[in-house]
Formats: structure tokens, sequence, C-alpha cells
């Protein structure tokens, strides 16, 4: 059995009379790639929304490694090690690659303020080993000819991968990823499952990624999770998930004729 | 070595306010260009600077640095007081909080007679020279400089460019708007207390809201979220008005005209590369 | 004691009534466009210079003197829109880029009347009688926020303006024209500042170049108190800080009464920053 390493316990997530998120209960596993999938407005984001702070939600728990995420801020959430990207991306457009990937580093960085100001021997190494790092994570996701670029001027394929090396350089063990596909074309979309699936097996990194991309969701998921209207409605492996009678009615609408 | 001999009096002058103007400037440029949030009040933290150094110079008869040091801090420490319930706002409600208390700190000043009330503080002594506006523009630069490269300085600038991503990549962005809103107002302050003991007289007409604003026009000028930007902007500004004395009913009008036409034709500034977003 | 009261809150309500005129300026501008314009303020002052200028070539006829007013100022608020708002809505500019366009507008507005009229305070004409100057301020202030009220509710404009400040994309897509829109409220706007310009003038008979920033500022605070971009909220916040400051004056301290003003703001800000009638906007993430 593997141990899970983030735990939605009923879930709901309601705005007025919105429930975007309505009683939701599911694992995700250690080391494993999970999908969320589901029609627009099913309540995706608003998950990833709900498991990062961005909202409280109204009712029901998160647990990441065994502790409660209910009250803790974003900006600890992600100390203790889920990272996001996001699905209209929002990189730090004015600044390079480079400083993209620096500024994800920061809270595992201990110099202080004085420290900084006068350089010491200390701050200078934390430095050079972050630009080496950095350096590393975007020759992983080969970016380093894009190093010194603005993230704005990048583009639209290698936005979505170096958002993903900022969300790894946090050193997050979970990865949530929304919609890291969306406006690539095949060949990207391609090159993009070859990269989740090595992040999964080279960093050890566990990945919830929502994803419209039949074709990746399919190819490289461990399991799925399926939302229609704010509800989980199925789980299961890919092949469950395709045979699934209300994934099918979700997506394609009920069959008029009754048999 | 004596480098006096370079300047007349005139020019000492001009230079001297230059160079408190672009210390404060600094100190802007680092709160609105370098962290995304636009003050309106830059000035107050100038005017405790100015008060609380210049009350310990002349009632207590406190050693300049003494005063100096003192000055800054407070500013600094009001910076804090005040930035501390006024940062949760965003954008425009910050702009309008940070003019609003900048006009009630001048209006307590106005108001305080054991700050002088609507006459200030007089006789304050002249320990600002050319040489300590020197160093401490040196300072305000160099502690700029190695700010913005820090991993402090980044994560301030994360916070211009998205404030949600910049808070899910793991930096608290509530404390470093703080830090950075108090360091500001340390160098505004700083400015102050210079400019206390360069004037030799100071009242709470000096500290309004057109201060405020002549500082930001400096910072917008010369281009915000660079450091070369502001005090490029700060040097042109200050100077100028020096040079169109001969035409000086026409300078408040001619400064208006400069700032439609530089957001119309430049508005990153004449040295800026950063679109500023609030 | 109670006449000395009533006396106040009739005073607390002139103040208050005039500074909803221009408060509705801010207001609906912020809610086409999300500009502070800060040379509303100016605009303000203009009016009351027009009042008395015209007051003086052609005689203390109330009337003529803010219908005069009130037209050459919406024109000039028309034109500070076309001259420096408009190109850099164009350009698709950064928010702060039109807010020190607006504040570089206001700092010549002012020093333009310097220019003319020298830096002095000028007195300011009787143009209504004394007994009942304040009711009538009052029941002019009514009147116009009444004229606005219906076209904005009532009028094919006044729909498209509220279509505009709801979306601008959409509203182009159903046919308006968004500039034309955002010049109408210009326009509308620069009236009601006008003649309160007007009011100000012959409430406290006397103007100088400078007045508009400070009243500006307060009439915005009254924006803000009543919920940027609500034209209820403006009128209410009007009233509200007019009396505050009338009565705070009267019964607490003169010497602190800017400080009353923003005050409000700061707790208003920090209590509910989307003031009295505000609606409440949350970034998508």
């Amino acid at each position: 059995m593997a141990n899970n390493i983030l735990e939605l316990k009923n879930i709901s997530m309601h705005f007025g009379g919105l429930k975007a998120v309505d009683n939701v209960s599911f694992n995700i596993n250690e080391g494993e790639i999970l999908s969320l999938i589901g029609p627009n407005g099913a309540g995706k984001t608003t998950a990833f929304n709900v498991i990062t702070g961005v909202y409280i939600p109204t009712l029901g728990e998160v647990y990441f490694k065994g502790q409660k995420l209910n009250d803790i801020k974003p900006y600890k959430i992600t100390e203790m090690g889920i990272a996001r990207t996001f699905q209209n991306i929002r990189l730090f457009g004015q600044l390079s690659a480079l400083d993209n990937i620096i500024i994800a580093m920061h809270s595992r960085r201990k110099s202080n303020m004085i420290q900084s100001i006068f350089r010491t021997i200390k701050y200078k190494a934390e430095e050079k080993y972050c630009i080496e790092k950095a350096d590393e994570l975007l020759n992983y996701m080969d970016l380093l000819g894009d190093r010194n670029e603005q993230a704005q001027n990048l583009p639209y394929g290698k936005q979505r991968k170096l958002e993903i090396a900022r969300a790894m350089a946090t050193e997050a063990d979970l990865l949530l990823l929304d919609e890291p596909a969306a406006g690539m074309n095949p060949q990207e979309t391609e090159e993009l499952m070859e990269i989740i699936k090595n992040i999964r097996k080279d960093l050890k990194k566990t990945i919830f990624l929502i994803e419209h991309d039949m074709k990746l969701v399919m190819g490289i998921s461990d399991r799925i999770v399926v939302f229609d209207y704010g509800q989980l409605i199925a789980e299961g492996t890919p092949e469950e998930i395709k045979k699934n009678p209300r994934v099918i009615e979700a997506y394609l609408g009920k069959e008029v004729t009754n048999a | 070595m004596d480098l006096s001999f370079l300047f007349n009096d005139y020019v000492m002058q001009v230079t001297t306010n230059t160079g408190i103007n672009i210390i404060m400037v600094l100190g802007l440029n680092l709160i609105t260009g370098v962290t995304g949030q636009l003050s309106l009040g830059h000035a107050a933290f100038m005017s405790i600077g100015a008060y609380s150094s210049a009350i310990l110079s002349t009632s207590l008869g406190a050693p300049f640095i003494v005063s100096l040091v003192t000055g800054t801090l407070t500013g600094a420490i009001f910076g804090a007081i005040l930035g501390i319930p006024i940062l949760r706002l965003r954008g425009d409600y910050l702009a309008i909080s940070t003019l609003g208390f900048g006009e009630i700190i001048r209006v307590i000043l106005l108001n305080t007679d054991l700050v002088g009330g609507a006459l200030g503080i007089y006789n304050i002594p002249d320990s600002t020279n050319i040489y300590i506006v020197f160093i401490a523009v040196a300072f305000a630069i160099f502690f700029m400089y190695r700010l913005e490269k820090s991993r402090h300085g980044m994560a301030i600038k994360s916070i211009r460019e998205d404030e949600i991503a910049s808070e899910m990549m793991g930096i608290n962005i509530a404390r470093y708007k703080i830090i950075s809103f108090t360091i500001g107002s340390g160098f505004a302050a700083l400015g102050g207390t210079l400019y206390a003991h360069f004037m030799t007289y100071i009242n709470p007409v000096d500290f309004g809201f057109m201060k405020s604003i002549e500082q930001l026009c400096m910072l917008v000028l010369g281009g915000m979220g660079s450091i070369f930007g502001a005090v490029a902007g700060t040097i042109v500004l200050s100077t100028i008005p020096e040079f169109l004395r001969f035409a000086s009913e026409y300078r408040m009008l001619t400064y208006g005209i400069v700032l439609i036409l530089m957001m119309i034709f430049r508005p990153q500034g004449l040295f800026g590369k950063i679109k500023v977003n609030v | 004691m109670l006449s000395s009261l009533f006396q106040q809150f009739l005073n607390g309500i002139t103040v208050g009534s005039i500074y909803s005129l221009v408060a509705l300026g801010y207001t609906m501008v912020y809610g086409i466009i999300k500009l502070i314009n800060f040379a509303h303020g100016d605009i303000f002052m203009v009016g009351a210079f027009i009042g008395l200028i015209i007051s003086i070539k052609m005689g203390t006829n109330f009337t003529l003197v803010i219908f005069i007013a009130i037209v050459l100022t919406s024109f000039i608020g028309v034109l500070v829109e076309k001259i420096a708002y408009k190109p850099l809505r164009n350009r698709n500019s950064a928010r702060i880029s039109a807010l020190i366009s607006a504040i570089g507008v206001s700092i010549f507005i002012s020093n333009l009347v310097v220019l003319i009229n020298g830096p002095q305070n000028e007195s300011y004409p009787q143009l209504l009688p004394n007994n009942i100057l304040q009711i009538l301020i009052i029941l002019i202030s009514i009147g116009l926020m009444y004229g606005l009220y219906y076209i904005v509710h009532n009028t094919k404009v006044g729909i498209a303006m509220r279509a505009v400040s709801f979306n601008v994309n959409t509203a182009r897509l159903m046919g308006i024209n968004p500039d034309m829109v955002i010049s109408f409220t210009f326009a509308i706007g620069s009236l009601l500042a006008g003649a309160a310009g007007v009011l100000v003038g012959t409430y406290y008979r006397a103007v100088d170049p400078f007045m508009g920033m400070m009243f500006g500022l307060k009439a915005f605070v009254a924006a803000v108190l009543g919920g940027i971009g609500s034209i209820p909220g403006a009128m209410v916040g009007g009233l509200i800080l007019g009396l505050t400051e009338v009565l705070g004056v009267a019964f607490v301290s003169s010497s602190f009464r800017d400080a009353i003003a923003f005050g409000i703001l700061i707790i208003i800000l920090i209590v509910k920053p989307t003031g009295l009638f505000g609606k409440k906007t949350k970034e998508k993430v």
C-alpha cells in the first residue's frame, strides 16, 4: 500500500449559493501521477486553490503528510512542500528566466538582510549554490539558452515549462500543474509528457495535474479523478475511467433514448 | 582633501539639496518602483525624520550623528507602524490611504505646540554639509543596489510582478511589503533629518501633499524600478528649475505639462525599463 | 443649544451636498475607467473662477453665472480627457501613468489660474439671498443630483454608461462607442464640479487657485466612503463627510478639521475598503 501524501476529506467550497466544490474526498499517493479531469466549471481549479491555501474550504479538511492545512497561509504551504503552476501563466514577466527560478528558492535560503547587504562569505556561497542549481533546473527543462531572457518574452510553450521549473525550484514534493499543456502544439505536448514522467522518475516528485488533453491524461496518469458540477463522480485507472458511464455522460451528455 | 573650492555657495546649495532629494527618492523607488506599492505620502516620513531630529538637536542639544540616526530610525518605525494596517490594501486604495496618513501627520504637526505648530522649528544647527550628503547618497545607492540583488530584494520584486504567484512561491508577501515600506520610509526620514539640518528651519508646509507628488514625479521621470533612473530623474528635476529661474512663474506650469507628455510618450521614464502596474 | 445644533446640522448638510456634487464626478469617472481623476478638484476650482469672472463682467445673475460656468467646465472636462487620458488609454498604459498624468493636469490647471489671475484669494460676490442661502444651495444640489440620477437610469446614454462601467468590451460588442460614453461621463462630472465651484464661492464668499486640491481630496474621500463607483454612495458619502466635519469642528476642535476627513478615510479603508455601497471584487486565480 502506497503512502498517501495528500488527503482531501469531505471538502466543500461554496461561494454564496454556488457550490464550486461539493463534499469531495480523495487521496494522492506518494510518487504517483494523478490527473483531475472534468468539464469546464467543474471546480478543478477551485480544488487547487483550496489545497494551496488561496481559499479556505467552507467545510472539510485537507491533510498534507498528515498535517492539516486548513488555516495555514499559502506561503507556508509552499514551504511545507506543495508548489503549483497556473492555468493562465503567472510568471514574473519582467524578470529573467533565471530570476524566476531563484525567487522560488527563497524559502530554502537563509541569508539575512545584513549578510546580503555586506555580501559575507556565507551569502556569496549561498548565492553561488542557488545560481548553479537554477541553471541545472533550466538545463533540465531545456531552457538554459533563455536564462537571461525576460519571462514575458518567451514563447508560450517555454513559459509553461519555466513555470514548472519554477514550481520545482521550491523543492516541493507535490507539484500541482494546472493545464500544463494548454495552448501547446502536439509536439510540445508530447515533449511535456516526457518531462512530467521524468520529473517523477528522476526527482521522485508526486504530480497532481488538471488537464483537458485526453491523450496526455491517459498516457501518463496512474490514476484519474473526475469532477462534474463540483462533485467527484469517478476515480480510477485510465482504463476504468474510459469505460465509466458517468464520465461518458458528463462529457457527452445524457442519452436521450431510454433502453 | 578640501573640495569646497570647486563650489561656490549657490552651486553647493543646489547640489546638497539634490543629494538629499536623491536619498528620499531612492526610498520611494523601493516602495513604488521595486515593490509596486504606490505611495502618495512619502513626504510624511520625511517630516517625521526632520521633526524628530530637529527636536533632538535643538531642545536636547544632541550631537548631529545622534539626531541623524534617531531621526532615521523614528521614520522607519513610523513606516512599519503605519504600514501594517494599510499594506493589506491594494492599488488605488493603498495610494489614497498613504495620502490620508500624510495629510493627518501634517495636520497633527500643524496643531502640536510642542513642535512649534504652524511656525515650525527654528535655529536648527546647520550640521548638514555637502560631504555628509555625499556619504549618505553613496550609502543609499550601495544599500539599494545590494538589497535588490539579494534574495530579499528578489522577493520584493516578485511582489510587484505578481502578488499571487509570489505568495505561491513561498514568499511572505505581507512581511516583505512591510519591510520595503519600513526601509523606504527610513530613507525618507534620513533625507528629512539632513533637510532639517540644512535649512535650519522647518515647518509643516514643507511636507505637504505637493512634496510627496514632487518626489513621485522625480521617480517617474527617471524611471520607476531603476536606481539609476531614480538618481537621474531627481537630478533633472532638482536642477532644471534652477536654470529656469528667469521664468519662475512658468515653472509649475511646465512641470505639469512635462508630467502629462512623459506619461503619453515615455511612461517608463527616461531611463526605466519596467512597467509598474498599480 | 438646540437651535445651535440645528444650525450646525444645516451647515453640515450644506457643505455635505456640495461634497456630494464633486464626489459624483470622482465616482463616475472611477466607475468607468478606474482612474482617480486628480484634476477633478481643479475643474471645481475653475468653475468657481469662471463664476467669479462672469459675475464681474456680466452681473450677479445667479442663473446666468452658474449656467455659463457649467457649460464651460464640462467642455474643459472633456478637453482634459481627450488630451491627457485618452492617448494613455489607447496605448493600454499602466494605471499609475494615468494617475500621474492626472496629477500633471491638476498642477497645470491650478498654475494656469495663478498665471492669469495671480495666487491671491478673491472675494466672491453675493449671488443668492443671504437668508435662504443654505436652503437654496441644498435644493440646487438635490436638483442636480436628481437630474444625474434620471440621466443614468432613464436615458439611452445613461444605460450605455452603466454598460461601459460593467464591461467595456461587451459594451463595445453591443454597439456602444466607449469613447463617446467616457467623454459624456467627463462632461457630466465636470458640470457638477463646476456647479459645486460656484456654490462654494457663493457660500464661503472667497475663492483661490489652490482651493481645488483640499476640497477635491475630501470629495474623493466622500466617494470612497460611499463606495467608489457607486452614485448613491457618493451622495450619501458627501453628506456624511460634511456632517462629521462640521459637527467635529463645532463640538470637538476646529484645528483638526482636515484631519477628520482623512481619519474617516483610513478607518473606512481598513474596516470596509469597498465603502458603504461598493461591490467587492476579487482577483481570479
